[in-house]
């Protein structure tokens, strides 16, 4: 009686294992707040995308707008990920997202827009001025420009190549540029830079993905 | 052998109930300070905009008139049924007109989505003016409406 009773246990145990149960940290959806919304899906257990999608109902004024999102592995985080295209976004309007595996619905979600913008990353530019300093510019990569434009800011971060020590910057994305002083770096030194962009939106608690690394050479004496 | 399956089951059960989470949803009537300022801000940019569309001078048959409502001089309270009577305004009388310059009004364009959620948060429903009141072109009435949201969204900048 006492075998019959572990096996049960046992094969309990075996199908909370099996079922995949996703939790709302597994989801993550972010927007631009210019057309794209993406959502990525990772789990440990989650043996395939196949068949898991995002069905998402925005509320835009008396309308519903509905979109699905099908997952599909991305090879370079080996999360599930999928897309969408927005008519534009407005600050507090909400999105509900029912995951779905085939049929069987998993878990439901709630967005408000303002609270998951993660911007566009910054493209950046060094050039080397006249007086030997560095002048960093950068494209924000939004078309328009407005009150959401303003309210970015970027984090530039920027140390020796290979080194351990990095400096940050942070400088509202209206200032367009930045002058990194030479006199402050190493002389005839490589240095890496690097740039996030968050917004005051969300009070910039989602930076975007971190720009590609920029590279600039010191002289020889500063 | 039935308890083995009864458990089985329960396991399934639990394990395939939906979970509903929310990340920050909006519950409160008043919504941040921050959220405030990027509707009012937004509005402002759509405004100015959608008034390049509409110079002052048109010929006559291309005007449309609409309520001249009392858009200065006004208390927060004031201001927020003003902004009601606004929406129902726009959305009654230009945002199905037909033509590619009004599409700034469509509900679904963020001037209108921006009104609209504001309003959401502060006046849902508000008392319509009569209608026998004064009219005025529709460009003084986006002058007039961009003059008062800038006052609203300095007072939360």
């Amino acid at each position: 009686m006492f075998s019959t009773f572990k096996c049960q246990i046992f094969l309990t145990l075996i199908c909370i294992a099996l079922c995949y149960e996703p939790t709302k940290e597994d989801l993550k959806c972010f927007n631009d707040y210019e057309t794209e919304m993406k959502c990525s899906l990772s789990s440990e257990r989650l043996q395939s995308c196949s068949g898991h999608k995002l069905n998402i109902t925005h509320l835009v004024f008396d309308t519903f707008e509905k979109y699905t999102c099908i997952f599909e592995r991305n090879h370079h985080s080996d999360n599930c990920e999928c897309n969408v295209t927005v008519e534009g976004f407005v600050a507090t309007e909400i999105f509900n997202t029912t995951l779905l595996e085939g049929s069987n619905v998993l878990l439901y979600k709630t967005f408000m827009t303002s609270d998951f913008i993660k911007p566009k990353s910054p493209v950046l530019s060094v050039q080397k001025i006249e007086n030997g300093n560095f002048n960093v510019t950068w494209d924000d990569q939004y078309e328009k420009n407005g009150i959401f434009f303003e309210a970015l800011r970027i984090n530039l971060t920027y140390g020796i190549k290979g080194g351990h020590k990095n400096i940050s910057k942070t400088v509202p994305n209206t200032v367009r540029s930045y002058e990194i002083v030479a006199k402050n770096l190493l002389p005839n030194t490589n240095y890496i830079l690097t740039a996030t962009m968050s917004t005051d939106y969300n009070d910039h608690s989602i930076p975007s993905d971190q720009s590609a690394t920029v590279e600039f050479t010191t002289c020889k004496s500063i | 052998m039935m308890k083995t399956i009864l458990l089985l089951a329960v396991a399934v059960f639990v394990s395939s109930t939906p979970v509903t989470t929310s990340v920050k949803p909006h519950t409160d009537k008043t919504p941040a300070r921050h959220t405030d300022k990027a509707l009012l801000g937004e509005l402002v940019d759509e405004l100015i905009v959608a008034i390049k569309d509409f110079p002052k001078v048109l010929p006559k048959e291309k005007l449309i008139f609409l309520k001249d409502l009392q858009m200065n001089g006004l208390d927060h309270k004031e201001r927020e049924v003003l902004f009601c009577q606004v929406e129902q305004e726009l959305k009654i009388k230009v945002s199905g007109l037909f033509g590619a310059r009004f599409d700034h009004f469509r509900t679904d364009k963020k001037l209108m989505r921006n009104l609209n959620m504001y309003n959401k948060y502060h006046v849902k429903t508000c008392k319509l003016t009569d209608e026998k009141q004064d009219k005025i072109p529709l460009h003084d009435f986006l002058k007039n409406l961009l003059a008062s949201v800038r006052n609203a969204y300095s007072q939360v900048n």
